[in-house]
């Protein structure tokens, strides 16, 4: 008899790891920063029997802020996860489609005219939702709705956009341009609620792991999906939606982080993490303690100047890839696509 | 006709592009029969036999699964009652051998289902039955092109539907394999337990295995029938335009290309 495989107990594992890593680096980045606060004071913070300034600090900045990198972070590496099914290349990433150029259009545009908070995430918002109207139906002519030119429509969108950004960062005055050339970077700096986010992250992971099994049908191709009985067009249609607005709520919330949404769901992968039913929990969990590190960093490092949080994620999660695919590749002579 | 593993057309045209590759086809593949699609290169095989497994919309005329019409179905009604091999694949993300042919039962696992030990002790069985048994683990991106081949048709045989759709099983096997497989998946068949369409390019292979042909001529015209009124010398050499020798052989003709 075959020995049984490994598909039960591995994920349980893996996902009690993530959650164990989601909560540490909550916490060293609630204890992190300018006031340094200890264990025993962040616990009683967090259990409310201490006030003044630390508790104050903790509850009304540290804690939002971490909240809302959590949740970036998650947004970006749950769409990558689902871009690389929709468009079935595993160099797809949350913003390949342009939903980052429409945002950061928006974005400097209301950072040119001055406005900002609520302004700021709204205007990023609605130029991404723009931007994934318009390659939905640039790309959906005469019935056809093939991965190439979904992917072509919104690479080409998405340049036409660079130049849209291109032209507000040349008309922008000097002491508009840091604040632009942040935010292009990914910037969690801005104070802001990071409710809008959780909400569609919750339904979007639920609705996303209902999916699970499909997506790993439809990674294998449209033909042998539908063969199998996944109603292709239906679901893509309903991924490239779902995967649009998590990346819309994503750069709405902190701009456009880079390298999450990429990377994640592919570390996964190497960790084993092949079933999408693990495979998205697991992306949350990951890109959640990914940028919240990293802004812990991003935050502290160099204190009191704040760097942008997109160099600190590239620059953790570059070398933990890496090493990852050279293990890999070194283990089974394969190499992973 | 209610019953399991029938597929029917009726006034079948398929065109792609501006060619018309098969004109009012009237088929009935009826249940247990074993049917070959021969035909040169381009001659519409594989877009047949997408169009029959609703893959792909006819230019007009119907198809009927068990007397249903098969556009009125949906794909997860379909995939419970036709399977098909696909020509070939790419797999632009690591699997294992296992959980590729775990796939094959989706049609049947409701949304928040999870492949059960009964799920993956047919799917053992089946890589067992194509001798991949002990790859299970492994990742489908180190197997060979034969291996590969073998863990489609164990992946279809997980499935286990009434109807098989075939295109060139025999692809990447060796000769032992060839005959292996075509016994294995013709097996549900001789047992009166499914039904087979399935493309070859080898005519020996089709005749040893197949009892019902289907040409097709690349210009809309078709032809078929059983056996021995359709594999004939001069049917065979106008379809592939090509001389056809039969010499006698232990298993009955062989055909040999002139």
């Amino acid at each position: 008899m075959v020995t049984r495989t490994s598909i039960p107990m591995q994920p349980l594992g893996l996902i009690t790891g993530l959650g164990l890593l989601a909560g540490a680096t909550v916490l060293y980045s609630l204890s992190t920063g300018s006031l340094d606060t200890d264990w025993a004071q962040l616990g009683r913070i967090l259990s409310g029997s201490a006030e003044g300034l630390a508790a104050s600090v903790v509850w009304d900045i540290r804690l939002p802020r971490t909240i809302t990198a959590f949740t970036t972070g998650a947004l970006l590496a749950l769409a990558g996860a689902l871009m690389q099914v929709l468009l079935r290349n595993p160099l797809a990433d949350p913003y390949i489609l342009g939903i980052s150029g429409g945002a950061a259009a928006g974005a400097l545009a209301t950072l040119l005219l001055g406005l900002g908070g609520m302004w700021l995430h709204g205007a990023a918002f609605a130029g991404a939702l723009l931007s994934m109207l318009l390659v939905f139906g640039l790309s959906h002519s005469r019935g056809t709705w093939t991965p190439t030119r979904l992917l072509l429509t919104g690479v080409v969108v998405a340049a036409g956009w660079g130049a849209v950004i291109g032209f507000l960062l040349a008309i922008s005055t000097d002491s508009t341009l840091r604040g632009m050339v942040f935010w292009l970077m990914g910037d969690l700096s801005y104070r802001q609620n990071p409710l809008p986010g959780v909400v569609v992250l919750i339904p979007g992971l639920l609705l996303a792991m209902l999916w699970g099994r499909q997506l790993n049908i439809l990674a294998r191709g449209e033909l042998p999906a539908a063969a199998l009985g996944v109603e292709v067009v239906p679901l893509r249609r309903a991924i490239y939606v779902l995967g649009s607005l998590l990346s819309a709520a994503a750069v709405s919330l902190a701009g456009s982080v880079g390298f999450v949404g990429l990377i994640i769901p592919h570390l996964l992968r190497l960790l084993g993490a092949r079933d999408h039913r693990i495979l998205l929990p697991a992306s949350v969990l990951l890109g959640g303690s990914l940028l919240v590190l990293a802004d812990t960093l991003a935050r502290t490092v160099l204190a009191p100047r704040q760097l942008p949080v997109g160099i600190l994620t590239a620059l953790i999660g570059v070398p933990v890839f890496l090493f990852l695919l050279h293990r890999n590749t070194a283990q089974t002579g394969e190499t992973p696509a | 006709m209610n019953q399991a593993g029938n597929l029917e057309t009726c006034g079948l045209q398929i065109r792609v592009a501006d060619r018309v590759l098969c004109r009012q086809l009237d088929l009935k593949i009826g249940f247990g029969q074993v049917w070959c699609l021969l035909g040169r290169n381009g001659s519409g095989k594989t877009t047949l036999l997408h169009t029959l497994a609703g893959l792909r919309p006819p230019a007009s005329g119907k198809i009927l699964l068990n007397g249903t019409n098969l556009d009125s179905l949906r794909r997860r009604q379909v995939a419970q009652q036709i399977g098909v091999l696909f020509q070939d694949h790419s797999d632009p993300f690591p699997a294992t051998v296992l959980e590729t042919a775990l796939t094959g039962r989706h049609p049947y696992l409701g949304p928040w289902e999870r492949e059960t030990s009964k799920e993956e002790n047919m799917a053992v069985d089946r890589l067992k039955e194509v001798e991949l048994d002990g790859l299970e683990n492994r990742s489908v991106a180190t197997l060979s092109g034969g291996e590969r081949r073998r863990l489609g048709i164990a992946t279809l045989l997980t499935q286990d539907p009434p109807i098989l759709l075939l295109d060139e099983p025999s692809n990447h096997l060796d000769l032992h394999h060839q005959i292996r497989m075509l016994e294995l998946l013709t097996r549900g068949a001789r047992q009166g337990e499914c039904t087979i369409l399935m493309i070859l390019h080898d005519v020996n292979l089709a005749s040893r295995f197949a009892d019902h042909f289907l040409l097709l001529f690349g210009d809309g015209e078709t032809l078929q029938g059983e056996r021995d009124a359709v594999l004939r010398q001069d049917l065979l050499e106008r379809l592939y335009a090509h001389p056809m020798e039969p010499v006698a052989a232990p298993h009955g003709t062989a055909w040999l290309p002139g």
